[in-house]
């Protein structure tokens, strides 16, 4: 077996990473649309080394290492390592590792972050052997859409409207021209009521959109925003893994029109949607204290599935 | 909400739309652009991409080959990217969409070309890995401004020298012009210092391409003949604007030196001249010295230059 760790080669791995990145986590499949995405859509003023370990040739474990814009602090770094399961046990993650913790050595970070689910013993071995401790955790919810029942919620749609408040997706504001930067501003305004467990920095307006609106998962008609008097006050947004299920990116209302069952009917119009694109699954992930979005998914009848830990190290 | 697909010929309209709008030097017609693709010999490959913003074309990227520089692995790419969508990765995106439907055929070149005083653009390739290839100097001349007299009984000096200047509508009782004029367009193409090899073009292609396209004019294709040999051309083209460009001027090497490309040149410009036509544009690579200076004689100024970009891929040796 010979191993040989290189770069990342740009998009021409992509469709051999792929093999490897849906091996090793087969709940959420990749596509070659999204690999596209990252890649154009990443912010060069961060850091980013991505490195590919081959066996025999074969692309069999993928790494990168970066920098996230989101959640940046200065001394940490980011890592995703993934191998093909058929390769566990092989020392590919392990070479892998090394030959990041070497290539960032210069860097003199101070912090490695790492995540792996709830359910992947092996991995968190991985990381508990290499001196990673657990810092947060996020749940996962999933809700069967097919046959779930509105009846209970009747009365919202009418106690919303009597507030004056709209229920709009992102395609019926088309003709507002200051949709995007409205949305934009709601967005970091929700954020800042997340327990997200880091600190998270703003986003520019180009980078939110490409991120955001350009995401190939984006669904126009999936965001469904709340409008009273012309201004955005709450929005939920669905999008859509082409492998057949929805992803709630957000759900939140500005403060002064908390407990109205505003985001409850966001969701429910998400639900709708879901089962009017073919009944699909919906999943969602919250931050573990986020009790109250935790509270009004566990009514609306989602289930928990094994969430995501958190690690990080000192370099 | 981005959504990046193959092009469908009724997408063509904004297609060039956009490219005119990036780059308005030499514009180029939806039915052009889908004339072009439809006149390549059937080796060539060739695809267009588009980008959709909210369900409308803001950028697109295509690939093609070089017909008269044929090489199966090299590629050739064009892109314009609307000026108020630009940043946001969507032309990271085409790329990374052509180079990943390129697999198939095995590429180890990607070639492209930009002005230099386009930053955008030069970031962009330089981002992605391409460098500089090669320089090519576009002029410009300003035919209302023409001065004829420089050029005073040049031609009448070579006909008394037994050459003849004929376009090709005047050629039309020689069955074999065809096959001459592809033959000498070959072989001045092939002396054109453009730093690639050239292939020539078969005598199919190149009356597709060069006799029958919607840009050419028969009467501003001027041919030099010497004792029945054709030994140089001038081509020129109308664009959508109704300015000319010229397409080529060469000489064969024997004839070199006696002011038949100027002669060439001179009648190209007099047949503009005729039509109404303000401007003409041509393209000179930047070490084609001997050219540079006839153009400069005829009043061409310089625009900016064109930078051709390459980009080796992995394989490529």
């Amino acid at each position: 077996m010979k191993l040989e760790i290189r770069p990342i080669q740009t998009p021409e791995d992509f469709p051999e990473m792929l093999k490897v990145l849906n091996a090793a986590n087969p709940n959420f499949p990749m596509t070659l649309g999204r690999l596209v995405h990252e890649e154009a859509s990443r912010d060069f003023n961060y850091y980013f080394a991505g490195f590919v370990a081959l066996v025999d040739g074969v692309i069999r474990g993928v790494s990168n290492v970066f920098e996230d814009p989101f959640a940046h602090r200065a001394g940490k770094l980011n890592l995703n390592l993934r191998v093909h399961p058929e390769f566990w046990g092989s020392r590919i993650g392990s070479s892998l590792f090394e030959h990041v913790l070497a290539h960032v050595k210069p860097l003199n970070a101070e912090v490695l972050q790492s995540g792996a689910g709830e359910d992947w013993t092996r991995a968190i071995r991985f990381h508990t052997d290499r001196g990673f401790e657990e810092v947060w955790r996020r749940t996962e919810s999933r809700l069967a859409s097919e046959h779930f029942d509105f009846a209970p919620y009747q009365h919202l749609e009418q106690q919303i409207k009597a507030a004056g408040i709209e229920i709009k997706t992102f395609s019926e504001l088309k003709s507002d021209s200051d949709r995007n930067t409205k949305l934009y501003d709601l967005d970091w305004t929700l954020w800042q009521d997340i327990p997200f467990g880091q600190e998270i920095s703003k986003p520019s307006f180009e980078t939110w959109q490409k991120e955001m609106i350009l995401d190939p998962m984006f669904e126009p008609d999936g965001c469904l925003i709340a409008v009273k008097d012309n201004e955005f006050i709450g929005y939920t947004c669905f999008l859509k893994n082409p492998t057949g299920f929805l992803i709630i990116g957000m759900t939140g209302v500005l403060r002064e029109y908390r407990g109205i069952g505003l985001a409850t009917l966001l969701k429910l119009r998400g639900i709708k949607y879901a089962q009017s694109i073919g009944n699909l699954e919906i999943r969602t992930f919250n931050d573990a204290p986020n009790t109250a979005m935790l509270e009004m998914n566990r009514k609306l009848g989602f289930v928990r599935f094994p969430g995501w830990i958190r690690f990080e190290r000192k370099l | 909400m981005l959504e990046i697909r193959h092009a469908k010929p009724t997408d063509f309209a904004r297609i060039a739309e956009i490219q005119n709008l990036v780059s308005p030097e030499r514009p180029q017609s939806a039915s052009e652009m889908l004339e072009e693709s439809n006149n390549h010999d059937s080796k060539i490959k060739e695809h267009y991409f588009v980008a959709l913003f909210d369900q409308e074309i803001q950028a697109f990227m295509m690939y093609t080959q070089h017909q008269d520089h044929y090489h199966p692995q090299h590629f050739w790419l064009r892109a314009a990217v609307h000026p108020d969508f630009r940043r946001l990765g969507i032309g990271s995106k085409l790329l990374q969409s052509v180079v990943l439907d390129l697999e198939p055929f095995n590429p180890i070149l990607l070639q492209c070309s930009a002005q230099e005083n386009r930053d955008f653009s030069l970031k962009f390739l330089a981002h992605h890995g391409f460098s500089e290839e090669w320089r090519r100097v576009n002029m410009m001349l300003n035919l209302e401004h023409f001065d004829a007299t420089l050029f005073e009984g040049l031609i009448a000096k070579l006909e008394a020298q037994g050459f003849a200047f004929k376009t090709i509508d005047q050629l039309r009782s020689d069955i074999d012009r065809d096959q001459k004029l592809c033959d000498l367009g070959n072989a001045v193409s092939n002396d054109v210092p453009l730093g690639m090899p050239s292939t020539g073009l078969s005598l199919e292609q190149f009356k597709k391409s060069i006799l029958e396209v919607s840009w050419a004019r028969e009467a501003a294709f001027c041919v030099a003949i010497f004792d029945g040999q054709y030994v140089g051309i001038n081509n020129i083209g109308v664009d959508v604007n109704n300015n000319a460009f010229v397409d080529v001027t060469g000489v064969l090497p024997n004839f070199r030196g006696r002011g038949l490309a100027q002669a060439l040149k001179l009648k190209g410009i007099e047949w503009a001249l005729t039509q109404g036509i303000k401007k003409m544009f041509t393209a000179n690579d930047l070490i084609n010295a001997p050219m540079l200076a006839v153009n400069q004689k005829f009043g061409f100024v310089h625009e900016p230059i064109h930078i051709r970009f390459g980009k080796k891929l992995s394989g490529a040796a």
